[in-house]
């Protein structure tokens, strides 16, 4: 009794201590030092405006910094790195006016804004800390003024099993403890918010949802056109204590403001699902950009695959590898309701095992446990009641778990993690070489924001399993139909792509892995001329080799996706980081990144971006590139809003596929036919017949 | 002139006021949030989420005016000979009918995702509208529509589809044997029980 008490209290006083840790800095939202030698801004409006079409997704965040204190401050806002996403602008207000950052590499972005900053004149600055945040600075923001910046990122946004899946990324990965502890962060907008997506697809979509948002507004506006829009106007706190005064510098903010209204908290990430609708063939969509017909075109190719995949019935084993560690305080929950909502997905003749781990390790179960009701239950409890603390020791965790493998039986090991590896081996070409020496598939669970998913996704391409992002706010019964559906049909591993009768090159990603059920091939190059050119995919399906192929016209110029380019040169710049996280930093590979992000304008590990008066722009020899770049992007965006969204299906002569995409299930409706009220004729005649229903 | 008046207010007094309700409900809702309303259909990750009131809701929503206007004919039809003989016998199928068709395609179709439409349910009152017209005419036509009914479900169930429908989301035939087989269980169990007045 004393030992279970002793134990209550314990893990009570651990989980308030995480808590209070967790407390300090949680979300995306400007930051302050937790010493208090600095006071704290004010995250005035926050307006994000998101638009998901030809398979890539723009999102703009526009917001204006408040000090409320009678000397200049610097503004710090930070935000977790979206997955995949690429920052392609940034813009300060000026005296009014905008001015478009440039990309330089980051040693010397840094030096130009502190020289400016020491100066007192304006200046920003956009830095990436590697897969953990996106770091906004702002000097000064003027005694009792208010600053505008608008922030732009890119990232492909494609359907995996017909669903499609945009995060707007808010809460903080609580994966940094020096971090956590040095920042306190402010994420209480306290004029407007605003967060708007206006999806935009040529395939049918039949539904559109934001989970946990009641407040938000889904509508479809047109064919193939859908918004999402959630509008919280808060009293402006730095206003008069009346609350009369209040942010609402958008003229298209049409909600009525009301006194009291609570502010809008950047804590819990957005997340918005679209739903392809059911029985869409499978196919190639081709999106292009090429302004010049002599010159170099950059292409998008989209392969959505037929559902020819067969289910595996025979019974496998599983092993769970769960990260208990304190970085996981926040998503636990979340991970206990998916590992018991997996654990019910198993079938009759599968067995699992549990392995968990922080400092050290420990497995749940003892062997292997038959997948009964009554192992699912018991096993699912005792993974809910456990509170995480402590290190990673991410290495000695994973090699339990491929250590626990039963050599005669098909195997899988299930890793659920946030991926930071904090104790014992932390070498990411360790975990490679780990993962490499047994043939097992790894699939991996990414928890939450700020997660190692470098890590993480080479080691899940190394084993040839996949990688999928959970957030706290997502459809955990989504995301896990979502794996369910691979993990039980068979996968088609070591795709090639090959594509002849037209020059290209410079293809991304260089390595393309496993395509598993339901999953989209996304590849990214250059190509010169125009014509047709033949297409083939090809893979082994159950040791078989298999090919799809079609043939389809590249055309000559292009010029309504600019943003290709960029979305081109993150998928190169993320395989040349893999080589540096593989093979160790080189610097012909790091000048290489250097150069591809400064020419396309993206924000990496090794470039910022700088804004500053356009006279310093010139005054350092930097040529206004990304300006160029940012005014093309927004006359074709321009361009594209005004007509209806165009398919870029190019396979409809000579289809690749057969048969129709892969989906979680259909939708369904019963109806009553011509024949069923038929049938019902006779019976209405023998009711009236009876009792007639008028009178007389 | 006076009998006139009274056989006008005899015959609006017998319309199946509760029938053309529920129609205009469903028109109702069709008009307001369009086809397939997303907050109100069957959506099995939004029901383990906790949107109960989508096991209802989701019958009255159709996915598009074909299917509204083929399920509202059969509504009227079936609902007034039901509504005619017990009016409480009309809400009891509709709501019998919704929870099995429900009960079926949560455990026995996990591949349907989304659901919207009466069908399933309007045939527990079809079984309903078979029972109480044999029970007042005894005719022998009321098997032949209801094994011509089991028939025809059988056939789209071999089939995989409807016979002559085509609605914007397909037609799922199994959902509706579930809705007349909880037909058959509501006149099983009125059968079997303790003699007290009966439904007809």
């Amino acid at each position: 009794m004393k030992s279970t008490f002793a134990t209550f209290v314990r893990s009570a006083l651990t989980g308030m201590a995480a808590w209070v840790l967790i407390g300090t800095v949680q979300a995306a939202g400007l930051l302050t030092p937790s010493d208090g030698s600095l006071p704290a801004l004010t995250l005035k409006d926050h307006h994000v405006d998101v638009v998901i079409e030809d398979g890539y997704a723009i999102t703009r965040v526009e917001q204006v910094f408040h000090n409320p204190h009678p000397r200049d401050l610097e503004a710090h806002y930070s935000f977790p790195v979206p997955e995949k996403g690429a920052v392609s602008e940034f813009t300060l207000w000026i005296d009014g006016k905008p001015v478009v950052g440039e990309v330089l590499e980051k040693q010397q972005a840094r030096q130009v804004y502190e020289q400016e900053k020491s100066a007192g004149r304006d200046a920003g600055l956009t830095e990436q800390d590697g897969y953990r945040t996106f770091d906004v600075f702002v000097s000064p923001v003027r005694a009792s003024a208010d600053t505008r910046v608008r922030l732009v990122y890119m990232q492909p946004a494609h359907v995996d099993t017909g669903i499609g899946r945009y995060v707007y990324p808010l809460e903080e990965g609580g994966v940094d403890e020096a971090r956590l502890a040095f920042w306190t962060a402010n994420e209480t907008v306290s004029g407007s918010f605003t967060f708007n997506v206006h999806l935009r697809s040529a395939y049918p979509v039949d539904a559109v949802r934001i989970p946990g948002r009641p407040g938000a507004t889904v509508t479809q506006v047109a064919e193939g056109e859908w918004r999402v829009q959630l509008i919280n106007q808060a009293v402006d706190l730095s206003a008069d204590a009346s609350g009369r005064e209040l942010a609402t510098d958008r003229a298209e903010d049409t909600t009525a403001a009301v006194a009291g209204t609570p502010s809008f908290r950047l804590d819990r990430d957005l997340v918005v699902y679209w739903r392809h609708r059911p029985g869409l063939p499978g196919s190639v969509d081709l999106v292009t950009h090429k302004p010049d017909a002599n010159g170099r075109g950059t292409f998008m190719m989209v392969v959505t695959p037929g559902e020819d995949l067969q289910p595996i019935t025979e019974g496998r084993d599983w092993v769970f590898v769960l990260d208990i560690s304190g970085s996981m305080q926040g998503k636990y929950a979340t991970l206990a309701d998916g590992v018991q909502r997996a654990l019910q997905k198993l079938r009759a003749g599968d067995r699992f095992r549990i392995i968990l781990f922080n400092d050290g390790v420990r497995e749940l179960t003892q062997g292997f446990a038959n997948a009964t009701a009554e192992n699912v239950n018991r096993y699912s409890q005792a993974v809910a009641g456990i509170s995480p603390g402590g290190g990673t020791n991410l290495y000695r965790g994973l090699a339990e778990g491929l250590d626990a493998l039963d050599a005669d039986r098909s195997s899988g090991v299930i890793l659920v993690t946030d991926g930071v590896a904090n104790v014992g081996e932390v070498e990411h070409r360790q975990f490679l070489k780990l993962i490499a020496r047994k043939d097992v598939r790894l699939f991996t669970m990414v928890m939450g924001n700020s997660a190692n998913r470098p890590l993480l996704d080479a080691m899940t391409r190394e084993s040839g399993g996949f990688a999928l992002s959970i957030s706290n706010s997502d459809d955990i019964v989504g995301q896990l139909l979502t794996a369910t559906g691979k993990l039980t049909h068979e996968a088609l591993h070591g795709v090639r792509v090959s594509i002849d009768g037209i020059k290209t090159a410079d293809l991304a990603p260089q390595t393309l892995g496993t395509l598993y059920r339901g999953q989209q091939l996304v590849v990214f190059g250059h190509y010169w001329g125009d014509g047709s050119a033949s297409v083939e995919l090809e893979g082994r399906r159950s040791g078989e080799r298999i090919a799809y192929r079609t043939q389809f016209a590249f055309p000559a110029v292009s010029q309504q996706n600019p943003e290709i380019e960029r979305l081109w040169a993150f998928a190169s710049i993320e395989d040349l980081n893999q080589q540096i996280a593989d093979f160790g930093e080189q610097a012909d590979t790091r000048q290489a990144i250097v150069d591809i992000a400064t020419e396309h304008g993206l924000v990496t590990d090794y470039t910022s971006m700088l804004v500053v008066r356009d006279e310093v722009f010139e005054q350092h020899g930097i040529a206004r590139n990304n300006r160029q770049r940012v005014a093309t992007e927004q006359a074709a965006q321009q361009q594209r809003s005004q007509q209806a969204p165009v398919s870029r299906r190019v396979d409809t002569q000579q289809p690749m596929y057969s048969g129709t995409r892969a989906s979680h299930g259909g939708s369904g409706g019963g109806s009553i036919d011509f024949v069923a009220v038929l049938l019902m004729l006779p019976l209405v005649w023998l009711a009236l017949r009876r009792r007639p229903m008028a009178g007389g | 002139m006076l009998r006139e008046w009274d056989c006008m207010i005899a015959w609006i007094c017998r319309l199946p006021w509760l029938t053309l309700s529920l129609a205009g409900l469903a028109i109702g809702l069709y008009a307001v949030a369009g086809p397939a309303a997303d907050a109100a259909v069957y959506d099995r990750a939004a029901v383990a989420d906790g949107e109960w009131w989508r096991l209802l809701s989701g019958h009255w929503v159709h996915g598009d005016t074909g299917h509204l206007a083929w399920n509202l004919t059969a509504l009227l039809l079936l609902g007034s000979i039901v509504e005619s003989s017990r009016r409480w016998l009309l809400p009891l199928g509709l709501l019998a009918g919704s929870i099995g068709v429900d009960l079926w395609l949560w455990t026995g179709l996990p591949g349907i995702v989304r659901y919207c439409g009466l069908s399933g349910a309007l045939n527990t009152l079809l079984i309903l509208a078979l029972w109480t017209t044999w029970k007042r005419s005894g005719h022998w036509l009321v098997w032949a529509i209801g094994l011509g009914s089991l028939l025809k479900i059988l056939v789209e169930m071999a089939d995989g589809r409807a016979l002559l429908t085509q609605t914007a989301w397909p037609s799922v035939p199994s959902a509706h044997l579930a809705g007349w087989l909880v037909g058959c269980l509501l006149v099983a169990l009125n059968r079997w029980r303790p003699a007290r007045p009966g439904w007809a």
